[in-house]
């Protein structure tokens, strides 16, 4: 709808598409001054965390990945790091490693999706994935097969691509055989050479001029770009281990969203996600990735938010090219899982999702029944921090028409592939502009 | 080698009537004797390409919103359901839309019925509504039909 007189002017978007999940978002403008930007989350995110309080401890990797459909892995990942840490068992060696060649699939597949059928439309002129598969058949179809070899490599591991099953606590049910990874080398050099190729393209593209000039915190571990360990480093030297997450992140209810929003306790609102392990770990991207990355003319110092697209299309390719690393050195364990004990305490874990770092932690009873569970996803932590660069983005381009206002803003908000099916529900966009 | 025929349920089960699907295409596949393969997908549209591309009868069966009362039982015959609102689903490209995309990409089924049941609540929780699960038979007969015609 758009009503706009002279001076007074109320513009509504009845749905942002191309996200993942639904949510609303909410620009007033007055007088010409913006004066608010709201990203409106309805759905009460904590359903999950009820749900778990009174269920066996080994219980969570499977209930949380049915959280979200895009990102299992990483709610599993993140539970499994969490309930270990509280019955005093680290994960390591092959099995570590098995478990950071699940997630280098579900990376793969969920950042091919958000390039080639969410994000790549708007920087081509294209409405959608749609539009631009009538026009580069072949291009789509590259990202559907490279999609896919990220979805089988899930399945190797997992036990099935979406809400893989072979996943529990202290490991897997079943591990699979060295010959089993060794004949799907092939498949993930086609895979490294269709990533190659995107990055190439996304980097190709016209971004706008902008920058996030905020905090960026990602997980951070010697020697790999960090996935499903470490300790979170942000760009204004936080430097904490996940226990100490309350000490520096709080979060806080908002009148327009029942998802909370996290800010840093002593400095505010930060991001977490590709631009922020690009810029906390650049340095530790696979010789190949690094040097596409740099070709593609990204550096530890990248603040375009615009330019995610071309992180994600490098993090596949680092993704790609650390399996490969994986499978060449995987040495089938003896034992599929070790043995977790339970015991009474608190732990947590974190770990890299494709949208940033995702938090648990769990209360466990002396016979592993969970007390309490709290789950902090990437996207209600980046809320805040995305409202403050969709201010930023709109306050320095109000002098554009309300549909091109509309349509950038909508970018904006992708530049972030807000997860928002892991925290909410349905995605409007509204601007109210007088 | 591809199986023929694929039943594809799409939804999420936890979230209450968005589950259906997944509950008709296992029922229905009890019941046929012919060779089919039965799928079930959240609705990301590289999955649904993956589950219908190479088959010669692709059966989809989801939720659906907006289109009557709780319960209605619905049936498009190669053809795809208005993009959404019709289709129901916690992701922005649905069915609708994945299907277009089939057809741009030339990765459609030979044939397609899509059948939808309206939804009554989807909201987080295990479990469907009475007035859709009542609804279940008739959303297995016609799979069972649509498959038995085009044996």
């Amino acid at each position: 709808m758009t009503d706009r007189p002279d001076s007074d002017r109320t513009l509504t978007v009845a749905a942002l598409a191309r996200v993942e999940g639904e949510g609303a978002m909410h620009v007033v403008i007055r007088d010409g001054a913006l004066q608010q930007v709201q990203l409106q989350i309805y759905e009460p995110p904590r359903f999950f965390e009820a749900f778990l309080r009174g269920r066996k401890f080994t219980e969570p990797p499977d209930i949380t990945a049915r959280i979200c459909g895009i990102c299992p892995v990483a709610y599993q990942m993140s539970a499994c790091n969490a309930i270990e840490s509280a019955c005093g068992v680290v994960v390591d060696g092959p099995l570590f490693d098995l478990r950071r060649l699940l997630y280098c699939g579900e990376w793969i597949e969920s950042h091919v999706l958000h390039i080639y059928l969410l994000h790549a439309p708007d920087f081509l002129g294209f409405e959608g994935a749609i539009d631009l598969a009538s026009a580069h058949r072949e291009i789509v179809q590259r990202g559907l097969d490279l999609k896919k070899i990220g979805n089988e490599l899930v399945e190797l591991v997992g036990g099935r691509p979406i809400h893989p099953i072979n996943i529990r606590i202290g490991g897997f049910y079943r591990v699979p055989t060295e010959a089993e990874l060794r004949a799907f080398v092939p498949k993930l050099e086609r895979a490294r050479d269709l990533a190659v190729e995107t990055v190439r393209w996304v980097a190709g593209f016209d971004f706008p001029d902008h920058a996030w000039r905020g905090e960026l915190a990602a997980l951070r571990h010697p020697g790999e770009y960090a996935i499903n360990r470490g300790r979170l480093v942000s760009t204004l030297g936080l430097d904490i281990a996940p226990s100490e997450f309350d000490q520096h992140i709080a979060e806080e209810h908002v009148e327009h969203s029942t998802a909370l929003h996290a800010r840093i306790i002593e400095r505010g609102e930060y991001l977490l996600g590709p631009l922020a392990r690009m810029a906390l770990n650049f340095d530790e991207l696979t010789p190949l990735a690094h040097r596409e990355a740099t070709a593609a003319g990204l550096t530890a110092a990248e603040r375009n938010p615009f330019r995610s697209i071309v992180v994600r299309a490098v993090e596949v390719l680092h993704a790609c090219d650390d399996a490969l690393a994986i499978i060449a050195r995987y040495r089938q364990p003896d034992r599929p899982a070790i043995e977790v004990e339970p015991r009474a305490g608190v732990g947590y874990g974190w770990t890299e999702a494709p949208r940033g770092m995702l938090w648990h932690r769990y209360e466990l009873a002396a016979d592993g029944t969970i007390l309490a569970a709290r789950i902090v996803p990437p996207t209600s932590q980046n809320q805040a921090g995305i409202e403050h660069d969709l201010f930023e983005f709109v306050a320095a381009n109000l002098d554009l028409a309300d549909d091109e206002l509309r349509h950038r803003s909508e970018q904006v908000i992708r530049n972030f592939d807000p997860c928002i099916s892991c925290a909410t529900h349905f995605l409007d966009l509204t601007v109210d502009r007088t | 080698m591809t199986t023929a025929t694929a039943l594809i349920g799409v939804g999420n089960p936890w979230r209450g009537d968005d589950g259906v699907g997944h509950e008709v295409v296992v029922r229905a596949g009890r019941q046929l004797t012919v060779d089919h393969e039965v799928v079930l997908c959240n609705g990301e549209p590289s999955g649904l390409l993956e589950a219908w591309s190479g088959r010669d009868l692709a059966v989809i069966v989801d939720a659906t919103h907006g289109g009557g009362r709780p319960g209605t039982v619905r049936v498009w015959t190669d053809e795809a359901p208005a993009p959404s609102p019709a289709v129901a689903g916690s992701h922005a490209l649905g069915v609708s839309h994945a299907l277009a995309l089939a057809d741009a990409l030339g990765r459609s089924p030979a044939r397609l019925v899509v059948i939808g049941i309206e939804a009554d609540d989807v909201s987080p929780g295990h479990g469907l509504s009475a007035v859709v699960a009542a609804a279940i038979d008739e959303a297995v007969a016609l799979v069972v039909a649509a498959v038995q015609a085009g044996s």
